[in-house]
């Protein structure tokens, strides 16, 4: 029981930090309709940002807010190579992508120079604290486990809750409609480049703060922690809208699917790592039970097909 | 009020210096205030592009558009549409599926005022939508929060003229905005459309391929070819068209028949 018991609440723990990550990607992949990979490169520059501040002897939450605000220089640049140098949305997010990695890597090698913070044996590009004050340090305090929990739930909720706040002002519409139809927005006299470019910003300065969780709950940085990221996010996207069944309905409810399809993925990941009892397959399961995900609609059609089949031969037999 | 200069614009097709087309040729022509023009000629004869330019959506090679005395040709796309009202052929493209009517007219009726972090959606905005819809008799003014897509093209195109028209722009585009409705609800979008620009008093160019719509509305007929206005007719000898002398003239003038999908649209 207790091995359940460890798979769930890793599994939660896991699905909130990655639930921010989902809404940070579902702002470029859904709002916008843009499919940002920036993501695999901010989230690890916003682990090592953290890390790094930690460590400087920032408080842990201004520390996020710095994090945040990196995520969102790293979107900025997405934003201007896309809209003002006409790059494709896809090139420019990897070409983010590519400069936030060596970034993440140069920021731990600086944290890994206050040597009585670092293991030995770490290779460069890798920081390890394990004695580090963290945003969830606090809660662990006195909630014991379930600090972890909280400290996540608290930060997801205030980040839904500004979006919903945002995505409902006149500026917010403005960037909804951008990413619906451009045309038309341009119709209305609205600037589009501006609203993907502030989108952008929006979108990375939340992957960037997920980086940071991840790394404070972690207690590690590492510079290939982003591999694989924009997998996670979308398949948290994509199984949240197909387990809730209700894909346009309130946008603060399309969010909190993005944190149910993130939960269900890890819960579902750690099962399967718990068979296979070897990490090296972790990115491999991923993938996998991805390619699972995207084809929910195919099964969904075909299982609609069989059974309007069947119906049919049933009325035929009758 | 609007004066188009010396217009020219060739499009390069496929990206080869051999495939041209010459689709606005030195185009000149001037719209007086409260004119009310419609506009027909064949596929390509570059009514179209003749809009696109005016709203911006291209840059012309080579001319000039002035709105009252002020050259609007180097303002972009978006900082035209804050005096110029649109409305597309397709109703997809005027209004957003995925948003609620009352989303979509906020937007609209936002168009040129700046965009703050004030909520977006105010009850007496609300109130104000209502008041405009309720005149089309279409009974949208009780599906404020719904979303445009479970909408008909024809509702959809009647909120986009409402859209287009909001704050009373200097002047209003309609390209073969109900080209894509069925006979009956095309009829009734065209009704609408001209009681809400004899109401305010728009300065408008429609584009149609219906010829009798082009002689029915408006005070001003001008027809174009290979990206010139091949004829203009205004007032008292514009009312006295017939569709019968509208093709007469077309082959009079450009020695070639009309194509049947103008004349068939008749």
């Amino acid at each position: 029981m207790n091995i359940f018991y460890n798979i769930f609440t890793n599994s939660l723990n896991l699905g909130l930090i990655y639930a921010l990550l989902g809404i940070g990607v579902y702002i470029a992949y859904r709002v916008l309709d843009i499919a940002d990979l920036g993501a695999e490169g901010v989230f690890p520059l916003g682990g090592a940002i953290t890390v790094l501040m930690i460590v400087l002897g920032v408080p842990p939450a201004v520390a996020v807010l710095i994090a945040f605000i990196a995520g969102g220089i790293m979107g900025l640049l997405t934003g201007v190579l896309h809209t003002k140098l006409k790059i494709p949305s896809l090139l420019s997010g990897i070409i983010t992508m590519v400069m936030c990695i060596p970034l993440a890597q140069l920021i731990n090698g600086i944290t890994n120079s206050f040597e009585s913070y670092s293991r030995p044996g770490d290779f460069v590009g890798s920081v390890t604290v394990i004695r580090m004050n963290t945003i969830f340090t606090f809660f662990r305090g006195f909630l014991g486990e379930w600090g972890y929990i909280l400290a996540s739930v608290l930060v997801i909720t205030l980040i839904i809750g500004l979006l919903y706040w945002f995505f409902g002002t006149e500026l917010g519409i403005t960037v909804r409609a951008t990413g619906k139809n451009k045309v038309m927005s341009r119709a209305q006299g609205i600037n589009t480049d501006s609203r993907v470019i502030l989108g952008l910003v929006i979108s990375n300065a939340i992957v960037a703060m997920s980086g940071s969780l991840f790394s404070q709950f972690m207690l590690t940085s590492n510079s290939t922690f982003g591999q694989g990221t924009i997998v996670i996010a979308l398949a948290s996207i994509l199984l949240g809208e197909a387990i809730m069944l209700f894909k346009k309905t309130n946008f603060a409810v399309s969010l909190l699917g993005v944190f149910v399809g993130s939960f269900a993925y890890q819960l579902v990941i750690n099962l399967a790592m718990r068979v296979l009892n070897d990490n090296g397959y972790l990115k491999l399961v991923q993938a996998i039970l991805f390619i699972l995900i995207l084809c929910i609609p195919l099964f969904k059609k075909n299982y609609a097909n069989l059974k309007k089949k069947m119906k049919a031969k049933r009325n035929a037999n009758a | 009020m609007l004066d188009i200069i010396n217009l020219d614009k060739t499009f390069v097709l496929d990206g080869q210096e051999t495939n041209k087309k010459h689709a606005i040729d030195h185009l000149s022509l001037r719209i007086e205030e409260g004119d009310f023009i419609t506009i027909i000629g064949s596929n390509g004869s570059g009514k179209s592009t003749l809009l696109n330019l005016i709203a911006g959506s291209i840059e012309p090679d080579e001319g000039q558009i002035l709105l009252d005395n002020e050259n609007i040709v180097t303002l972009k796309n978006h900082r035209r549409s804050r005096f110029i009202g649109r409305v597309f052929q397709d109703p997809m493209l005027g209004t957003i599926g995925d948003m609620m009517v009352e989303e979509n007219m906020f937007l609209a009726n936002h168009r040129g005022k700046n965009t703050g972090l004030a909520w977006g959606l105010k009850k007496k905005q609300r109130e104000a939508f209502r008041n405009m819809l309720e005149p089309l008799g279409l009974g949208l003014e009780t599906r404020l929060g719904e979303r445009m897509k479970n909408l008909s093209g024809g509702q959809r195109q009647s909120i986009t003229l409402t859209m287009a028209t909001m704050n009373s722009p200097r002047l209003l585009l309609l390209d073969e905005h109900t080209a894509a409705l069925d006979p009956e609800t095309a009829k009734i979008v065209m009704q609408i459309t001209d009681d809400i620009v004899k109401k305010a008093h728009l300065t408008t160019i429609m584009v149609t391929h219906n010829m009798r719509d082009a002689i029915r509305y408006g005070n001003r007929l001008i027809m174009m070819a290979d990206g010139k206005i091949i004829f203009d007719a205004r007032d008292e000898e514009k009312a006295q068209l017939t569709v019968e002398e509208l093709i007469k003239k077309f082959s009079e003038k450009t020695g070639d028949v009309l194509p049947d999908t103008v004349i068939l649209n008749k």
